[in-house]
């Protein structure tokens, strides 16, 4: 009887570990419950999602390189230098698809540029670290050099306003394209052979290369798809506040990092996925509007933020062991 | 039973889905030489793991000199006298010997380092093996066996009584085993036991006193080894009788389907070429460094090669890339299993899969019955021991993950299969199953490229030899000149 018990709490026990992330999210949304009665109003779930599909683009492709084994500090300046880009090149030409298709090549741009650098490093997240370190300040320094410092202001189209403020049943467009996003990553990844390349390639790029996986080409198309993503969030971002701010990406990639790890994606490559990306910007999502409920400060905030980052790290090491 | 030295009562060690020791008990004199033999999963490694404080047990008790100890980590093991050596050497490679051997007490309390001390205490224990080297060499540049010997040097620093080999031969020549064999005499001379876990049961008759066997986590017998046969060790660790050892087979060459020229790998000494014919098995024998890996690694495009070409079928391989090479059905199961054989964290049947992802493409997308089905499909045909087929490959025993990387290049249906040390630290039981899976290989009219450093087992297995000597093929052998001797003589 004792054993049927224990081997019962072990499954229990196991259950847990591999679903803290889970456990965290579910936990959160009964703080949040507690904490304000209207936290289950649609209109207030609404809003929260919309709030959170900037950094669920961004955290899309953060994972993305973090599944190839690596990982990207530069999206959040490729974040500000698309939106600058978006922004500016509407104003000059009138045109808000021109200035959608300028900042998604510049974020593809971005992205292969990172990507080609992994492959001639042959690089793991070391290199990555220092690669995206300083592709970063690039972008950033071409964000600041395109508007002069400055914020620009768009004409801002209807249609391309309706991205980041319009509703279609009174659910937001931008988090239909987010869950859209992560549909179609998560088939990729999960369904298709060159998906199943790219996970082996992130887990254990020796074996994989051992059984013909061009490596390097996975290793291109994660750090690509994270500067596309860039891209994507720039767009939503501006078509929200009809504005773009060479600064606006400042701190979007630690959000990114903060919101895949805390979901559940593993720093060692080949595991995870979109659930995690979910679970974790809803979660990153929560926190930051709980905060705000409770008035804590915005800097204050960045320790609470920190702290669950170190904390994920910490669970994601443990998990392995 | 007065006077034993080291004792174990009731082990149990138990890991998820599997009891890995049950009540295990066994008893060591000082002195003594004991050979632990088992099958893959049998227990041995766990059992070690346990002795050495690197794993808990569930249940038991350890006593030295009839004292109840704890050992809760290998530094307790240490200072109480015991010692591992792992398969998998645990030395630094960047350091040199002497830091090695000192690690962790290069000076005591914070004091400087006293380097020419260190240096001749290593140099003392270094000698005390007969092992003459300058401890200030970084140990990356050791062959395994000097690596080894730095180990023991190691252990006889920490005044061990009890030194604890795992595999110590696996990758040793004749010659270095020899002097291993000697340095295991003078440990008993000085009073130290040793328990030797070995699947080449030969050593186990030259060097051992006693031999116990396990099965299933479970302690089976242990006797003197004058008093067993090799037949009889077989038969305990799988608990049932073994005819030969090698499984008989229809030889039926066939057309040539491989041939190499003059390929030479980057920074290599010597250019080579042969060939190969369906229904073939060609054993590449040789020592240790005598580039028999290098040689099919650059054959199989993983390394980079500064010339000749490769033919498969006649057409010449479009490039030296490992894709280039599988597309022209050839596989290669590498030496190195856990780093280049395997994705490690990923399940079973992922990793049975991931050569040949086109073969569970569904519809649309991948299929997972057709993965599960595949899985299954070599689970079952080639034994490999698991709870589940979702379970995690590192769960799995050396044997079992093997199996494993047979599996997953079985599934790209090969023509040309290249085996690299096929059965490199795998048991008795096991080994036998890959050679019938080889013999079946070559029944089918596929080719069988075999690296192997068992003697036995290129006697045994191979249709022609190739001997191979500082990167050169300085010999090729068929038929009655296949002989250890003649192998021998061109290998040194």
């Amino acid at each position: 009887m004792s054993d049927v018990n224990e081997s019962k709490w072990n499954k229990i026990g196991g259950w847990t570990r591999d679903n803290t992330n889970l456990l965290l999210l579910i936990a959160l949304i009964i703080a949040g419950a507690l904490l304000s009665e209207n936290f289950f109003s649609w209109t207030n779930l609404m809003n929260l999602m919309r709030r959170i599909s900037v950094n669920g683009v961004m955290a899309i492709g953060f994972t993305m390189t973090l599944l190839v084994g690596g990982f990207d500090l530069s999206i959040g300046a490729t974040l500000s230098m698309c939106a600058v880009l978006c922004v500016g090149v509407e104003k000059s030409s009138g045109s808000a698809a021109l200035g959608m298709a300028v900042a998604l090549s510049a974020g593809l741009a971005m992205g292969a540029f990172n990507g080609v650098l992994m492959m001639v490093t042959r690089g793991g997240s070391g290199e990555a670290f220092l690669i995206t370190l300083a592709t970063g300040m690039v972008g950033t320094a071409i964000a600041l050099t395109y508007c002069s410092g400055l914020d620009i202001y768009g004409v801002n189209a209807d249609w391309y306003k309706a991205i980041g403020q319009g509703n279609v049943a009174t659910f937001p467009i931008a988090a239909i394209i987010w869950i859209i996003l992560m549909v179609i990553m998560q088939v990729i990844i999960k369904k298709t052979q060159f998906g199943r390349r790219l996970l082996l390639s992130g887990a254990n790029k020796k074996s994989a290369f051992l059984v013909g996986i061009d490596v390097n080409a996975m290793k291109l198309v994660g750090f690509t798809i994270a500067g596309l993503m860039a891209a994507v969030a720039a767009i939503i971002m501006t078509s929200r506040t009809t504005a773009a701010s060479p600064y606006s990406g400042n701190g979007a990639d630690f959000d990114a990092a903060i919101a895949s790890i805390v979901g559940g994606n593993s720093l060692v490559g080949g595991k995870g996925g979109m659930v995690q990306v979910l679970i974790g910007v809803m979660i990153y999502g929560l926190i930051t509007n709980i905060l705000n409920l409770t008035g804590v400060d915005s800097v204050v905030q960045y320790i609470v933020k920190g702290a669950v980052l170190l904390l994920a790290i910490c669970l994601d090491k443990l998990n392995r062991r | 039973m007065s006077g034993m030295f080291f004792e174990v009562r009731d082990i149990s060690k138990s890991f998820p889905g599997v009891k890995a020791l049950d009540s295990v008990s066994m008893s060591i004199n000082r002195g003594e030489v004991r050979a632990l033999v088992g099958e893959n999963g049998a227990g041995k490694s766990t059992l070690m793991k346990v002795l050495n404080g690197n794993y808990k047990a569930d249940s038991g008790a350890l006593f030295i000199d009839g004292c109840e100890v704890c050992i809760t980590d290998p530094t307790v093991a240490a200072h109480m006298g015991i010692s591992i050596i792992f398969q998998e050497l645990n030395l630094v490679n960047g350091l040199s010997i002497a830091e090695n051997i000192f690690a962790g007490r290069l000076s005591e309390g914070g004091r400087p380092i006293r380097w020419r001390e260190i240096r001749k205490k290593a140099k003392e224990y270094l000698d005390r093996i007969g092992f003459s080297i300058d401890p200030k060499i970084e140990v990356g540049k050791l062959s395994v066996a000097g690596k080894q010997m730095v180990e023991i040097a190691k252990a006889l620093s920490y005044n061990a009584q009890l030194i604890l080999m795992d595999e110590p031969s696996a990758s040793l020549t004749q010659n270095e085993l020899e002097k291993l064999f000697a340095i295991i005499r003078d440990l008993k001379q000085k009073g130290i036991a040793v328990i030797y876990i070995s699947h080449r049961l030969e050593e186990i008759f030259s060097i051992c006193d006693s031999v116990t066997v396990m099965r299933d986590g479970k302690i089976i017998g242990t006797s003197f080894v004058q008093d067993v046969t090799k037949d009889r060790l077989v038969e305990m660790m799988v608990g049932r009788e073994i005819n030969q050892a090698f499984p008989q087979r229809e030889h039926h060459i066939q057309e040539e389907v491989l041939r190499v020229e003059d390929l030479m790998r980057k920074g290599g000494k010597a250019k080579i070429s042969f060939n190969l014919h369906r229904g073939e098995v060609l054993g590449i024998a040789g020592l240790v460094g005598a580039g028999r890996t290098e040689a099919m690694r650059a054959l199989y495009g993983v390394d980079y090669i500064s010339g000749g070409t490769v033919f498969v079928n006649g057409k010449k391989l479009s490039s030296s890339s490992p894709h280039a090479a599988k597309e022209a059905k050839i596989a290669f199961l590498t030496e190195d299993r856990k780093d280049e054989g395997l994705t490690i964290d990923f399940s079973i049947k992922s990793n049975i899969v991931m050569a040949n992802l086109k073969k569970i493409v569904g519809r649309l997308f991948l299929s997972n019955a057709k993965e599960n089905a595949i899985a299954d499909k070599y689970i079952q045909a080639i034994k490999i021991k698991t709870p589940s087929r979702t379970q995690k490959v590192l769960n799995l025993s050396g044997g079992n993950q093997q199996k494993v990387v047979v599996a997953k290049w079985f599934n790209t249906d090969s023509d040309i299969i290249i085996m690299d040390e096929p059965t490199r630290g795998i048991d008795v039981g096991a080994k036998f199953e890959i050679y019938e899976i080889i013999n079946d290989l070559v029944s089918h009219g596929k080719a069988v490229i075999m690296i192997s450093s068992e003697l036995p087992e290129i006697l045994g297995m191979s249709d022609r030899v190739l001997v191979m000597k500082s990167d050169a093929i300085v010999a090729e052998l068929t038929g009655e000149r296949i002989s250890a001797v003649d192998i021998m003589n061109y290998a040194f």
